[in-house]
């Protein structure tokens, strides 16, 4: 019975979309990174199995070079909280990208969707995801009141992308792990004389994009103002 | 149908063995989750989870824009799929409540501010392009030829809906799926189910090149702000707080921004937003309104 209607609606899809729609330019790969950490946040808060298995196979098509680039170059000192350093920000995304990156996202996806049998199916045979970019990480963790300074090097007229996620090193950071506050690093961007590219902000979700007028070293620095050890997943593209 | 038919000629046992397994794969990480654990047993235990989700609508429907921009772009219609469910747990108003104050990017002749609403918003929000350099009155702005929804730049959730079907193509398992989820979302719609997610409110704009565009907002903390820029065109976005504090700020082509708004942001906020021209490299524009960019500010609902 749904075929008919399938038809029809695909037709008027097709004579629907507008033409600037289709022309949209893909994000880039951090930006899709990004993307898939705050929908599955969302989504297996709802108990979403779709939003979750579109999350982690967004994720799954970027590829991801370990390691710092070549020219990165990491510093690292005390850190002392600028006084207007606010105690809560909402919206920071506990989900870190090494659960997307695990297969425990596509599992827990198909776990939500046991109770569908359709859409459990769907989700268990749905072909391998496009590929959307590649990125280059680093990985690090910081104490209490430290902070680290990567020094990237950015080609000009190029859109830059920049996130830091919450990371999951693998090592047991010491009272991380076990402390019932989890630790909240901060992190920002600037230019090597100081400019801020993007200010102050909690590690989450959100990222930093700019376009360089010309090749250049952008300063990366992430914080830890709280009490605890905390990882993190510096991403670049 | 082929895929149906071998998935549930698995035997039972099998099934419970692969879920048993996948509980331990997944429960470490579900419950980093806020909401995650609980949902999962509300699953078990068969019950339909319908409450409002946490979080705000404005991130929920800045999430769906951003999601069919990227099944758009790689032709995902399950990535579609997904954008479309969420557009459709949100219900938006076309904001009338707040208009921009419109203003030149001219740098080149030092002058005082006219008056303290423009000194404010100098000495502000819009010392993102050049601190050094004041910001001059300009004319009324130029009215949007089109709203972003009616150039298609914003779709609703039925445009989603559609799109995603078109995108499914001949898969007909996915189809109905689609079909289905979109009457779903039909009768809560009808329902009033929509509401539960919150309302925002979007205002298209239209921002001529060379210009800066104010919008004072409330700013409720929790409720957050996101603008969407369409058509590719670079824009500066900045958010500042009443004391001048960047909470957020992007630069880019085909930007995207959402801003949550923390609890010691002082109100009223500005979001300024700046339209980076590349033409102008080679001398002022003079395209007489060409150019520019589209965009669309989302927030809450609620008096600004």
């Amino acid at each position: 019975m749904l075929r008919p209607a399938i038809f029809l609606s695909l037709i008027a899809a097709v004579l629907a979309v507008p033409v600037a729609a289709q022309e949209a330019r893909p994000p880039g790969p951090v930006s899709t990174l990004s993307l898939a950490l705050r929908l599955y946040a969302q989504a297996a808060q709802e108990g979403d199995a779709l939003g979750m298995a579109v999350a982690a196979r967004l994720a799954e098509g970027i590829r991801l070079r370990e390691g710092a680039g070549a020219l990165w170059q990491k510093d690292s000192g005390a850190f002392s909280p600028p006084a207007d350093l606010p105690a809560d920000l909402p919206g920071s995304a506990p989900v870190s990208p090494d659960l997307l990156f695990s297969g425990a996202a596509i599992s827990g996806a198909l776990l939500m969707a046991e109770e569908d049998e359709a859409l459990s199916d769907l989700l268990s045979e749905l072909p391998p995801p496009a590929l959307r970019g590649s990125v280059s990480l680093a990985r690090g963790t910081l104490p209490p009141k430290r902070r680290d300074g990567w020094s990237i090097p950015f080609a000009g007229q190029s859109p830059a992308g920049i996130g830091v996620f919450a990371g999951d090193s693998g090592e047991d950071s010491g009272e991380a792990a076990d402390a019932a506050a989890p630790s909240q690093l901060w992190w920002m961007v600037e230019d090597l004389s100081g400019g801020v590219m993007c200010p102050l902000r909690p590690v989450s979700d959100v990222i930093c994009s700019f376009t360089p007028a010309e090749n250049v070293f952008y300063r990366v620095v992430i914080a830890n103002p709280s009490a605890v050890a905390g990882d993190y997943m510096l991403v670049v593209n | 149908m082929m895929r149906k038919t071998s998935y549930r000629s698995k035997p039972r046992s099998v099934a419970l063995a692969g879920k048993a397994a996948l509980m331990m794969a997944v429960w470490p990480g579900m419950l980093a989750i806020p909401g995650a654990a609980q949902a999962q047993q509300d699953l078990q235990g068969g019950a339909p989870r319908n409450e409002a989700a946490a979080g705000d609508a404005v991130a929920r429907l800045a999430l769906s824009q951003q999601l069919f921009v990227q099944g758009q772009a790689y032709g995902d219609a399950l990535t579609v799929l997904a954008a479309a469910r969420l557009a459709a747990s949100v219900r938006v108003d076309q904001g009338q409540a707040l208009t921009p104050r419109s203003e030149a990017k001219i740098s080149a002749t030092p002058s005082a501010p006219a008056d303290e609403e423009t000194e404010a918003l100098t000495t502000g929000p819009d010392s993102l392009a050049d601190p050094g350099m004041p910001v001059l009155a300009a004319p009324d702005p130029m009215p949007p030829p089109l709203s972003p929804a009616e150039a298609g730049q914003f779709p609703d959730a039925g445009a989603m809906f559609a799109r995603a079907l078109a995108l499914a193509g001949q898969d007909d398992y996915l189809g109905e799926l689609i079909v289905a989820a979109q009457a779903q979302a039909q009768a809560q719609a009808q329902a009033g189910a929509a509401a539960a997610q919150g309302t925002v409110a979007a205002y298209g704009a239209h921002l001529a090149a060379d210009q800066v565009d104010h919008w004072q907002l409330a700013g409720k903390s929790g409720e957050g702000v996101a603008v969407l820029g369409h058509g590719g065109a670079a824009l500066e976005i900045a958010v500042r707080d009443a004391s001048g504090i960047d909470l957020c700020r992007e630069t880019g082509a085909g930007i995207f921004l959402y801003c949550a708004i923390p609890a010691a942001a002082a109100a009223p906020l500005v979001v300024s937003i700046t339209s980076q021209d590349t033409s102008s490299d080679s001398g002022p524009d003079t395209s007489s309104g060409l150019g520019g960019a589209d965009y669309t500010l989302i927030t809450g609902a609620g008096p600004q």
